[in-house]
């Protein structure tokens, strides 16, 4: 037994000589770096992107305003969105809380589909019409209303008779043109890095206010007023179409609004976004204005009939300190 | 010298040393395969991406059928006298289809979508009598089934002529063999409905067309007595929130003034059966149902309770039924009985969903 186990050692250690030892080190040693270079090469950490970016990236700025419990949030009962609009806004101390006299302010309604009001597939006309009016009259020096839609946009803009309002109340339409994308990504991000978004339509603007209807999405299960800054980016978004909930609360982390506008006076309580039948619309005459989009749209699964819980992005965005899920908590001003 | 040296470390290697090594090359190789396997074969669409080969050939044959669309939803005879084309046939396939419908994308494309063509149309003399037509090519006749009966309006009604087919107040939709239609008015109106039913007659003539016992082989199981006209939801997959519960087809029943949801499938096997039997229960009991007591033998171990409403899930050879959220548990079992029976009946004829 012992003479076998000499017998082995002694023809390992014959077997090769320290020269030998070396330049086998040296070859393993550089097959490994190759292999370890080449897929380091070729390792792209930020996943696909829409297009490499051919600016330095921007950020968005925060366009918020101070607020506090009791002054964050209304909701008031109408079947007229101008007047529900104009209320709501009242009951949070007026447009001039949140315009002051020369800012240059940016609406961003949903255009998303080139689809009549009739439908509820995008934010009402009359509703983007006050509140043009409301920003001109706060002494807003411009008053710009965009949206990079789904469909084409200029077909968007007129048939949703966006274009018209806003021109009729005073304001002027911006279209996403391809040389308003920059390049952003957002701070803690898996989705939105080093992505395009609609930043020349924005980067004058001193405030900006989104104003979104209440529907269903088969993917998400409501789109309201986080979604609609899905209508921001730019690039092949229907990507992040599998990961709905993510990309939604990434959107709330991108978009710091002044204020929001949900607009419930009819709601896609099926079949969203899209609808196409007015039997997949509900009147539930509500409109909301917020300054927390979180209390907004957990307020907006209610005439959806659902609660915070089958929207896993509000949770989310609480969670990252964006708002607050339970609305109540603020005390929502409602009409007396 | 050198030669000999050679020969020396060959005949060093230990039998056991060429193995390992060999083992290792092996190994290597396996996950070479592996590697390119996966890669030849990734699923794209689960990103809204396609592979160059594929969207090739998807924008080809997409080219190819959306001629004859066009020639479809652009002639004049489709549309009544005073209606016709305004501009041109736009299509998508599954790559752009988001650039149309956005968000109900994926639901299309999971159900097995090949192509939208749709075309605006308006009346030359009341420009506020105009609309859409969706045209959508699924891959079979249950695609296209899956898709219009997941999105049915609640309390539309039935169209004679077309089968099957409902209208709403400012729409009309139907499907035929492998196409999902949707016409849909800009505004709510009568006249403009019953104008959107006739294009929709003239469309369904030109589109081919398979009765749908011929699809729904599993139809024949589901009761027909008190069975709600119109009812049947196919799902190809999730059924009730539940992932693996795939090609299930259900139907809503007027019993002793409650209205109950049945639902069947067929599965590859009995063991099949059985097992979804048992996952769907699991999947019930971890959203709050607990197992509920019944007179009927037959049923036994397959009624649950789950927050007052009764779910009720069992297997007959091959195929599972079951009655979903039912507010009377009395009323569930009878159907469930009835269902069960009918299963009974069809089961040995082996019925493959397809």
């Amino acid at each position: 037994m012992t003479d076998k186990h000499n017998n082995n050692s002694d023809h390992t250690t014959e077997r090769i000589d320290r020269r030998e030892f070396v330049n086998r080190c040296i070859k393993a040693g550089v097959s490994v770096a190759a292999i370890g270079g080449a897929a380091y090469y070729l390792y792209d950490a930020d996943g696909p992107s829409a297009h490499p970016a051919q600016q330095a990236e921007i950020k968005l700025p925060d366009f918020s305003v101070p607020h506090e419990i009791g002054d964050t949030m209304s909701i008031v009962s109408s079947d007229n969105r101008r007047e529900g609009i104009d209320k709501a806004i009242n009951l949070l101390g007026g447009m001039e809380r949140f315009i002051k006299p020369k800012d240059r302010v940016v609406i961003k309604p949903n255009v998303a589909f080139s689809s009549p009001p009739a439908l509820g597939a995008t934010s009402h006309p009359d509703a983007v019409g006050k509140l043009v009016e409301m920003c001109i009259k706060a002494g807003a020096a411009s008053v710009v209303v965009t949206d990079n839609p789904i469909n084409n946009p200029t077909s968007c803009f007129d048939i949703s008779g966006i274009r018209e309002a806003t021109e009729n109340a005073g304001g002027k339409v911006i279209l996403p043109e391809r040389k308003l994308f920059r390049n952003t990504t957002v701070e803690n991000a898996q989705l939105i890095k080093n992505w395009p978004v609609l930043y020349g339509a924005l980067e004058n603007a001193d405030k900006i206010i989104g104003l979104a209807p209440v529907k269903h999405h088969t993917r998400s299960g409501a789109s309201m007023t986080m979604k609609n800054w899905y209508g921001l980016l730019g690039g092949r978004r229907n990507i992040f179409h599998q990961q709905m909930n993510r990309i939604i609360y990434e959107l709330a982390l991108l978009s710091k609004p002044t204020l929001v506008v949900l607009d419930g006076v009819t709601t896609m309580v099926s079949n969203g976004p899209t609808g196409g039948s007015t039997s997949d619309l509900k009147e539930t005459n509500k409109i909301v204005a917020s300054c927390d989009m979180v209390a907004a749209d957990s307020y907006g699964a209610t005439l959806l009939g659902l609660n915070q819980e089958d929207l896993p992005y509000i949770g989310m965005a609480q969670e990252a300190g964006l708002g607050t899920a339970d609305y109540e908590k603020l005390e929502p001003r409602t009409e007396t | 010298m050198l030669k000999k040296t050679k020969k020396n470390k060959n005949s060093d290697v230990s039998r056991r040393e060429r193995n390992v090594s060999y083992l290792l090359l092996i190994i290597l190789a396996v996950i070479g395969c592996v590697v390119l396997l996966v890669h030849s074969s990734s699923d794209f669409k689960r990103f809204g991406l396609y592979g160059p080969e594929a969207k090739a050939a998807s924008e080809e044959k997409s080219k190819t059928s959306a001629g004859s669309a066009e020639k479809m939803l652009t002639s004049e005879s489709l549309f009544p006298e005073q209606y016709s084309a305004a501009g041109n046939v736009e299509n998508f396939n599954a790559d752009t289809l988001y650039e149309k419908i956005n968000g109900k994308a994926p639901m299309y494309v999971d159900a097995g979508f090949r192509q939208l063509n749709t075309v605006r149309f308006n009346n030359k003399e009341n420009s506020k009598q105009s609309g859409e037509i969706y045209l959508y090519e699924m891959e079979t006749p249950r695609s296209a089934f899956s898709v219009y009966s997941n999105q049915k309006r609640a309390g539309s009604t039935i169209l004679e002529n077309i089968s099957p087919a409902y209208k709403t107040d400012n729409a009309v939709y139907f499907c035929s063999d492998r196409y999902y239609v949707e016409i849909v008015g800009f505004s709510k109106s009568s006249s403009l409905v019953t104008d959107m039913t006739k294009i929709a007659e003239t469309l369904a003539d030109k589109l081919p067309h398979t009765p749908q016992e011929k699809y729904l082989r599993e139809l024949k199981m589901l009761p027909e007595e008190d069975r709600v006209e119109g009812s049947l939801i196919l799902y190809l997959n999730g059924a009730y929130g539940f992932q693996d519960f795939d090609n299930a087809l259900s139907a809503r029943y007027n019993i002793d003034d409650t209205t109950i949801t049945a639902f069947i499938s067929i599965r590859q096997s009995r063991e099949e059966a059985q097992k979804l039997v048992k996952q769907y229960k699991q999947f019930l009991a971890e959203n709050g149902a607990s197992p509920a007591s019944t007179s009927k033998k037959s049923l036994e171990h397959g009624v649950m309770d789950m927050y007052g409403m009764t779910q009720i899930i069992f297997s007959v050879g091959r195929t599972c039924g079951g009655i979903h959220q039912a507010s009377s548990q009395e009323t569930a079992e009878k159907l469930a009985l009835q269902l069960a029976e009918q299963m009974k009946q069809h089961n040995s004829e082996g019925s493959t969903a397809k």
